[in-house]
């Protein structure tokens, strides 16, 4: 009983935009065997179509699959369905689940639920956020991220990219497609939707140490990206939007630091910058080597933002690989690279005028 | 929690590095010290309340309860009426600059 009490549950994110498929995937994911002690959070059940799949119902929002998955439909708010599927999982009425998924709907940014499992007081006890999956739908896409800027922050907060639809689209544009988003989230991997039934992802049965050294290969994969006099590929979509994506554009970097960066002068600078242009920055994500008081000199640290919001920062106890070198990724959307590291020298030189700068930048 | 005032907060800011009790209260220290000196630039001041949260002084003796650093940066520019952007600072004229 006691290890049940005290567990804190990963959780997972799935969205994507309207009829991107979504619910399909979740289904599909929901028909593999290996779904059990999975709580899933979707907006309506009648969607999903679990009727085959039911054992029976557990009260009006609550029902129970043969495989031991339970799914909720979210009825007010989320906090209130977390907490009620917590503390029912606590007094046994439901079985002890080790992870949940929610679903959001088309038109969210992941943002406010990652918002909602930090900051809230109770939750942050008892749940952490996982991975965010974000499903692409490749006949609609270069229309919603035209249109939505909710497309492009649910592209850009992902940990894993789904094509979806790629069968009814020529080779070539999914080619496009998959370029257009690794230049949008160089982080996240790219997969394709699966057709049929499917086990869980293993992004699902989350580990965190294998996590990290997973992203900390994609990281990498950034920094290969940003190399001096390599650009991004210019919008794929000319025409009517194309001004509008001229404003809307998002674009991804890294910026490289030779020598362990200083936490508290990082902190001061990017609590600020998160402050004025949070909204601007869709994606932080870093693997430092920091330099403060109470730390081993280049202590290994991941830190990970979406948003106005900041993770906790993770301290890893040593280097994933031989790269020592701090490396900190950007999807930013209207704010120049040039203007972040402009920025973060400032601040840097600020602090130190003396210490040759740290940070070597890819421009 | 301060048991003073039943503050709740902060403690959890992602800017706060890592370290037990003693060590947690010595790098918050360092921090508003860090804070501080950019601080001054805009004639505002910060002090470590408790060791739970923050008080930012305005120049005017104006003084704001903050949570965490997520926070001192809207009510600085709440307390100077403007805002606050890393991206074009008042960096003080370097006397010697290169």
């Amino acid at each position: 009983m006691t290890d049940i009490a005290f567990d804190v549950l990963p959780v997972g994110i799935l969205t994507g935009f309207l009829g991107s498929g979504k619910t399909t995937l979740l289904r599909r994911w929901l028909q593999g065997s290996a779904a059990g002690d999975t709580a899933v959070l979707i907006n309506e059940f009648g969607d999903v179509g679990l009727d085959h799949l039911l054992v029976g119902s557990i009260d009006a929002d609550t029902v129970l699959l043969d495989n031991g998955c339970i799914c909720c439909s979210i009825r007010g708010e989320l906090k209130e369905a977390l907490i009620r599927l917590f503390s029912r999982r606590q007094r046994g009425e439901l079985p002890p689940f080790r992870r949940v998924v929610i679903e959001t709907t088309g038109l969210a940014t992941p943002g406010p639920v990652l918002a909602t499992l930090l900051g809230d007081a109770q939750l942050r006890h008892h749940f952490r956020p996982a991975f965010v999956s974000t499903v692409v739908d490749a006949v609609h896409a270069g229309q919603q991220q035209a249109l939505h800027p909710e497309w492009t922050a649910q592209v850009a907060a992902a940990d894993t990219l789904w094509l979806s639809k790629t069968d009814l689209v020529t080779g070539e544009h999914a080619t496009a497609l998959r370029d257009t988003l690794q230049a949008l989230n160089p982080l996240a991997r790219q997969l394709e939707a699966p057709t049929g039934p499917t086990p869980w992802h293993d992004d699902l049965a989350h580990d965190s140490s294998d996590d990290t050294a997973r992203w900390i290969a994609r990281v990498g994969a950034g920094t290969m990206r940003a190399r001096p006099g390599e650009k991004l590929p210019p919008a794929r979509l000319g025409g009517d939007h194309a001004q509008h994506l001229e404003r809307t554009q998002a674009t991804s970097f890294c910026m490289v630091f030779e020598r362990p960066v200083e936490w508290f002068t990082l902190t001061v600078w990017l609590t600020l910058l998160v402050h004025r242009h949070g909204d601007r920055l869709l994606r932080i994500k870093g693997l430092l080597g920091i330099a403060a008081d109470g730390f081993a000199h280049g202590q290994p640290t991941v830190l990970h933002g979406i948003g106005h919001l900041m993770h906790p920062p993770e301290h890893l106890e040593a280097w994933p690989d031989e790269d020592r070198r701090s490396r900190l990724v950007f999807i930013t959307q209207g704010l120049s690279e040039e203007a972040v590291t402009a920025s973060w020298r400032a601040f840097e030189c600020f602090y130190a005028p003396d210490a040759p700068p740290a940070g070597v930048f890819s421009s | 929690m301060c048991g003073m005032c039943g503050l709740m907060q902060g403690a959890a800011h992602w800017s706060h590095a890592a370290g037990g009790a003693v060590q947690g209260r010595r790098q918050r220290l360092l921090q508003v010290a860090r804070a501080n000196q950019l601080l001054k630039l805009f004639r505002l001041e910060l002090q470590d309340f408790h060791g739970q949260s923050y008080v930012l002084l305005g120049p005017t003796g104006a003084s704001v309860l903050v949570p965490d650093f997520s926070a001192l940066w809207g009510a600085a520019e709440q307390l100077l009426g403007r805002e606050i952007d890393p991206l074009a600072m008042p960096w003080p004229a370097k006397p010697d600059a290169p």
